[in-house]
């Protein structure tokens, strides 16, 4: 068997000859050098079984050498002990980021002979042809600031992409994400796909809308018609073929999120590889953060039985529209529903044909309103929905249509019918009136409806006050 | 320990690869040219590995290396070209003829050492 080779690169020729014996006595044939340049020469040349260099060492640290020898390809598995002076964890943390199989502290030489025997790699037989082509020329301290300024380019976009966490929303996250990319590399489009929430986020030039999206589609197999994010602007290139589209799986805490895909330019196949390869590994965390802030506002703004907006949620839209309709002048009707004897409803049924009950309703409802209007679950049996761009008028036959339809739905429980009726109330924007004020009237239009009879639709200006002209002039 | 043979026309390259062989602990046969070479390979036991130039006058160092390596008995011993050559082409035939390895002069004693080290101990 051959003997293991060792590279040696110590600041001090005497502790370095104790140690060279020392190691001989193992069986180990060391190569000992002062000079930190000519110790990183000779494992280029010829790879041995391990690199021992100081962690700091005059000229060039023992962590730049090893962050050169991680990242040459002839001595990416050659394993790299440093030593340093004390056993701190300041300089075992910096040793292990730099790549170094171990840090062992110096005079401690039975500690450095076991973490050797552990970590010396056998190197591959010699059919290994070497060349020494710079003549023993290389300039070392050239390959490592290069080494050095690549790894602080990938830090840097690291950084950048994990700082996207802070962006709150997964449509904002692939807008921000899109512009950091195409700062960095030439692309015609830019695609990504999440699982939960199922979103597909696309990138293109605007003149390539539909190549992109057809190409996308073809690279991710995902599904577009699921919350679609397109960003169209002339940061992605023009052309409109080129190379095939790469593909990157984007993994967080063990599973899968997600999928990047980029179309390169001709040329461009390797640089936007190791990009995208890059950023789709520090993608993870910010995309989950974004996308559990936006089910965390989802849920703070829906109730969770009729997927309605909740009180909450529609009292904040409501205020910014109603400043709305004031400003413009915009018709609005506020309609309250309450289910007529839901009690008893849920004493004959039970709780869950209550439920059953309110998550119909809700879905009718829905399907009786335009995308324009907020319908949202007041509480208990009660609904709120706010009709925008709508006349008194125009509320009165929504809310009779909504009350026939209500009327008319057969919820069947345990398959057993049970009739639903809804009283409503209607009240229209006087233009000038509180939010508090527009809802109080609608609510006491429909316990006007229950008082007359329950399944009926009462509108504010029908009973307790006359109708106010200004309210009629707003209202057509 | 086996010896090294270090055929090169230039007496001062064969001077300065002697030189870093005996610091390194080996030591040097020599040989001027190609035909010399192969016949002392031929006729001298304890020649452990080679060093061998590629231009020189007569048998040129890659036609010694394919004469060589056609006996048999040759096929395991390690042959690195020492030169000033750095042409694709003929670092392809020196690799096909079963050269070890290619350092271009200038070279650094102490990487020619761990070159010769390496092979001469295999």
């Amino acid at each position: 068997m051959s003997q293991k080779r060792i590279v040696l690169v110590d600041a001090s020729l005497e502790s370095s000859e104790v140690l060279v014996r020392r190691l001989h006595a193992q069986g180990y044939l060391v190569e000992a050098t002062t000079d930190p340049a000519l110790g990183a020469d000779m494992a280029l040349a010829a790879p041995p079984a391990a690199v021992i260099a100081d962690l700091w060492m005059p000229s060039i640290s023992g962590v730049q050498l090893c962050r050169l020898l991680r990242a040459e390809a002839a001595t990416r598995d050659v394993p790299v002990i440093l030593r340093g002076e004390v056993d701190d964890p300041k300089s075992r943390f910096w040793a292990e980021r730099a790549g170094a199989a171990a840090y062992v502290r110096k005079g401690h030489m039975g500690e450095l002979v076991r973490v050797l025997a552990k970590a010396a790699v056998v190197q591959p037989a010699a059919d290994g042809f070497f060349m020494q082509l710079s003549g023993g020329n290389v300039d070392i301290r050239d390959r490592i600031a290069r080494h050095l300024d690549a790894a602080l380019f990938d830090s840097v976009i690291a950084a950048e992409v994990r700082a996207l966490a802070a962006c709150g929303s997964v449509d904002r996250l692939f807008d921000l994400f899109s512009q950091l990319v195409s700062q960095l590399v030439n692309y015609r489009w830019l695609a990504l796909s999440t699982v939960s929430p199922a979103c597909f986020g696309l990138h293109y030039h605007p003149h390539s809308a539909a190549v992109a999206e057809a190409e996308a589609r073809a690279a991710l197999g995902a599904d577009l018609s699921n919350n679609l994010i397109r960003v169209a602007d002339e940061d992605a290139s023009e052309e409109q073929t080129g190379p095939k589209a790469i593909v990157f799986e984007i993994p967080f805490a063990g599973r899968i999120l997600g999928r990047l895909a980029i179309a390169p330019l001709a040329g461009g196949e390797e640089d936007a590889t190791n990009m995208l390869k890059l950023v789709s590994s520090e993608l993870g965390g910010p995309l989950r953060m974004a996308a559990l802030v936006d089910e965390q506002e989802r849920l703070a703004a829906i109730d969770p039985l009729t997927n309605l907006a909740n009180r909450r949620s529609f009292l904040a839209q409501m205020t910014t529209e109603i400043s709305r309709s004031g400003r413009y002048g915009l018709p609005l009707v506020i309609l309250m529903m309450d289910i007529d004897h839901f009690k008893l409803i849920n004493d004959t049924h039970g709780h869950a044909g209550g439920d059953h009950v309110l998550t119909d309703l809700a879905a009718q409802l829905r399907h009786e309103l335009r995308t324009s209007d907020l319908a949202s679950r007041w509480g208990g049996e009660e609904f709120i929905v706010a009709l925008t761009n709508t006349d008194l008028e125009g509320g009165r036959m929504a809310a009779e249509r909504i009350r026939a339809a209500v009327a008319k739905l057969v919820v069947l429980h345990d398959g057993k019918p049970v009739p639903v009726t809804a009283s409503l109330g209607i009240a229209s924007f006087d233009g000038k009136e509180s939010l508090d004020t527009l809802i109080d009237r609608a609510d006491r239009a429909m316990y006007s409806a229950k008082v007359s009879g329950r399944n009926l639709v009462v509108a504010a200006g029908d009973l307790d006050c006359p109708r106010d002209n200004k309210q009629s002039k707003l209202a057509s | 320990m086996k010896k090294v043979l270090v055929v090169d026309d230039s007496a001062t390259v064969r001077q300065q690869v002697g030189l870093a062989l005996k610091q390194g602990g080996f030591e040097m046969i020599e040989a001027t040219d190609g035909l010399d070479g192969a016949a002392k390979i031929g006729s001298l036991p304890d020649i452990g590995m080679v060093i061998l130039d590629v231009n020189m006058p007569g048998m040129n160092g890659i036609e010694m290396l394919e004469k060589v390596k056609q006996i048999e008995a040759n096929a395991s011993l390690p042959v690195i070209m020492l030169t000033t050559e750095g042409q694709h082409s003929l670092i392809e035939r020196a690799k096909k003829a079963g050269a070890k390895g290619w350092i271009v002069k200038p070279f650094k004693p102490e990487l020619l050492v761990a070159a010769v080290r390496k092979l001469i101990l295999a």
